[in-house]
């Protein structure tokens, strides 16, 4: 950077359109939407201030807590499974296998899509009257069951099943480009030792390929905590409350139920969470950065 | 790029000249977007062009979603000239933080106060002033039967809820779905607790609900009843209630998959479209007993652009409600007329049932009118859970329903 410092400020000339548009959209959003929060508005603002009084009503609701108590279960699933998926997805590409392009542009064909594609396909695959129950027993399975969509108890785990098929594409994609990284000696090496190859893979390559797997994670959070086009798509936060999430529930009383400091307050508790997530994470990343720059 | 300049050039000129010469556009927001609404809509956009206007169709899938646009232009300060909402508690807010434009002296000039029933007028009426034109009353607790269905086990019409739960059994019994729902909405389900709630207290229970007193009135024995029926609904229905869209439910009947079906004067028009004849190959009713029909209706929220109304908003709000248009309107809508005068012998079996009603003084006022959209929605979504949990008792309706309406 030194030896162009005589251009800087052309680079931040250059870079001002994007720093208005931050401070703007973003950060006087997020200030106006956490004003509204403290109000008593209905359907349109008004600058009557309570404080936290809505912040109160938000955690007493069983509604907002159903939501979270949701994301939570869909999202430690999500997210375990993704990487899970993604990484053996990723190792079996790493093989040299023939048709490899092929492969990887189907397992990442499933990211292309919109949740809200992904979440109508989904509905129709498992739509007990017309999906692969009813094509299943149209095979002469008479008691063939798969009605999970429907079952309460049960329709959280469809919502996991189709964002992982969306999900884990994009974390195989992120890993893979790590495991290419990884240098070609290491596994020389290895060999050299006589280390079986699935030992290699965790002990090994899994360390080196962390900032890899933590920068796929903090995608995948990120996703799970917007889920709303996908809940709206495959089960409309059905049956009963059973797939009800904030972001839905914030949606809904925006608009639908007039109510916008409540849906402020939890769009701010939205963003809690995930500064939540994202400080820890910014931290671990650089203290690990500055012990191996040591 | 030579073309491209041009191309903005002439865009640029265009719209400029659009601005100066259609004074009288009107970009109107609304949510009639299936095959009967449409072409309802379409006659109010075809008369108000004949008057030398310009209809800027602004269509939105879902009332929800088009409410959320229309609300988000108003904040914006960018508001059209018109935007669907419903008739009631809807425009409360509007209202209060005055963003609607009175209507006084288009209802004064149109004498709206001897032509449309006192309740509507009551509805669109704030503080002594209008603040809403009234496009169409729904009835929305029409019992819809297959014929064919009906036929197959022999049964009627039923005239009361127990003779619709042994035809309901029997349906079950022949491999026929008893009772179709809806479910993408919590909506729906608010809707079949009303046709419900309405047939068993009639008119002056339903005024005991929707009073003050509402909560004490579930408790009591008159509202037993309707607990009982809602607990029991849901062993009727079949397993793809949710997630499952109005027309195609409609569709269960029209194709006599479903015995049974509970929805508003919609789905009448949406049958008709489909090339039925409401009333041959699909039966109707008002709930099942011939109970007060319950009455929800659509308006036109005008927002305050400048000063009062605009010229294109008031000859918007006289041809929405002209007798010719009204005749048109709610004939290709399956509704009911807002004011007197509306020839009505040309309605089908199920719209004169309901007009019927409502000349009879049979009928009361949706819960949209009274209740505000957050009682609405609390009501709705705690119904859609009890809906899905097959435990839930006639004692569960009651304490859950009374909860809804002390909280809120």
């Amino acid at each position: 950077m030194a030896k162009f410092s005589g251009t800087r400020a052309h680079v931040y000339l250059a870079m001002m359109p994007v720093w208005i548009i931050v401070l703007v959209a973003l950060v006087g959003s997020t200030i106006w939407t956490f004003v509204i929060s403290l109000t008593s508005s209905k359907l349109l603002p008004v600058y009557k201030f309570n404080f936290f009084h809505q912040y109160e009503l938000l955690l007493k609701l069983p509604a907002w807590q159903v939501a979270v108590s949701n994301l939570i279960v869909f999202g430690l699933l999500f997210i375990a499974i993704c990487l899970v998926f993604g990484f053996i997805m990723a190792i079996m590409m790493d093989q040299r296998i023939r048709g490899e392009a092929l492969f990887r542009t189907i397992f990442l064909y499933p990211y292309a899509m919109s949740f809200v594609v992904t979440g109508l396909v989904w509905q129709w695959v498992l739509n007990p009257g017309f999906g692969i129950q009813a094509a299943v027993r149209g095979l002469g399975f008479e008691t063939f069951t798969f009605d999970w969509i429907v079952q309460p108890k049960r329709a959280i785990y469809v919502l996991v099943l189709a964002a992982v098929w969306q999900g884990s594409g994009l974390v195989m994609a992120i890993l893979l480009a790590g495991l290419r990284g990884v240098d070609e000696d290491l596994w020389k090496a290895t060999r050299i030792d006589g280390i079986a190859k699935w030992r290699v893979y965790p002990s090994i390559v899994l360390p080196i390929i962390a900032p890899m797997a933590a920068t796929a994670t903090v995608l995948l959070a990120v996703s799970v905590v917007k889920a709303y086009d996908l809940v709206v798509a495959l089960t409309g936060g059905g049956p009963g409350n059973a797939t009800e999430v904030p972001a839905k529930f914030v949606m809904e009383n925006l608009f639908a139920r007039q109510n916008i400091a409540l849906a402020n307050a939890g769009a701010i508790m939205m963003l809690v969470a995930v500064v939540a997530i994202l400080v820890p994470m910014y931290y671990a990343r650089r203290y690990s950065a500055q012990k191996a720059g040591a | 790029m030579k073309y491209l300049a041009l191309a903005f050039a002439t865009t640029a000129t265009t719209a400029l000249t659009a601005i100066g010469a259609h004074a009288q556009s009107a970009e109107v927001v609304h949510w009639w977007t299936s095959a009967a609404e449409s072409a309802g809509v379409g006659v109010i956009a075809h008369a108000y062009d004949g008057l030398g206007g310009e209809w800027i169709d602004q269509a939105v899938a879902g009332s929800d979603a088009a409410k959320a646009a229309a609300i988000s232009r108003m904040v914006g300060g960018n508001p059209p000239e018109a935007a669907q909402f419903s008739l009631g508690a809807d425009i409360d807010n509007l209202v209060d933080s005055a963003v609607l434009a009175p209507l006084d002296q288009v209802a004064t000039a149109d004498h709206w106060a001897d032509i449309m029933p006192a309740a509507v007028m009551d509805a669109v009426t704030r503080d002594g002033h209008v603040y809403g034109v009234p496009i169409q009353l729904q009835g929305t607790n029409f019992l819809f039967a297959s014929r064919d269905a009906l036929e197959k086990v022999g049964a009627e019409m039923p005239q009361t809820w127990d003779a619709f739960f042994a035809t309901g059994d029997k349906l079950r019994d022949a491999g026929i779905i008893p009772f179709a729902q809806a479910g993408d909405r919590d909506v729906w389900f608010m809707n079949t607790f009303q046709a419900v709630l309405a047939s068993v207290v009639g008119t002056e229970g339903w005024n005991e609900f929707t009073g003050p007193n509402g909560p004490e009135f579930v408790r009591t024995e008159a509202f037993r009843p309707v607990a009982e029926i809602m607990a029991k609904l849901p062993s009727y229905a079949d397993v793809g209630v949710s997630g499952r869209q109005w027309n195609i439910t409609n569709q269960m009947i029209l194709n006599g998959e479903a015995g049974f079906f509970i929805m508003g004067g919609w789905a009448i028009g949406e049958i008709g479209a489909a090339g039925f004849t409401p009333g041959e190959e699909v039966l109707c009713g008002v709930g099942p007993n011939q109970g007060p029909l319950v009455v929800a209706g659509d308006i036109w929220a005008m927002p305050a652009k400048g000063d009062g109304l605009t010229e294109a908003q008031v000859k918007l709000a006289e041809v929405t409600t002209s007798v010719e248009v009204q005749a048109a309107f709610t004939a290709a809508m399956g509704s009911l007329p807002v004011r007197s005068g509306v020839d009505t012998s040309g309605f089908n079996a199920c719209a004169a049932a309901g007009a019927a009603s409502i000349a009879e003084g049979n009928s009361v006022m949706a819960l949209f009118i009274n209740f505000s959209p957050e009682k609405l929605g609390a009501l709705g979504s705690e119904l859609k859970v009890l809906w899905v949990n097959s435990d839930a008792t006639a004692d569960d309706y009651v304490e859950t329903i009374a909860g809804v309406l002390e909280n809120y």
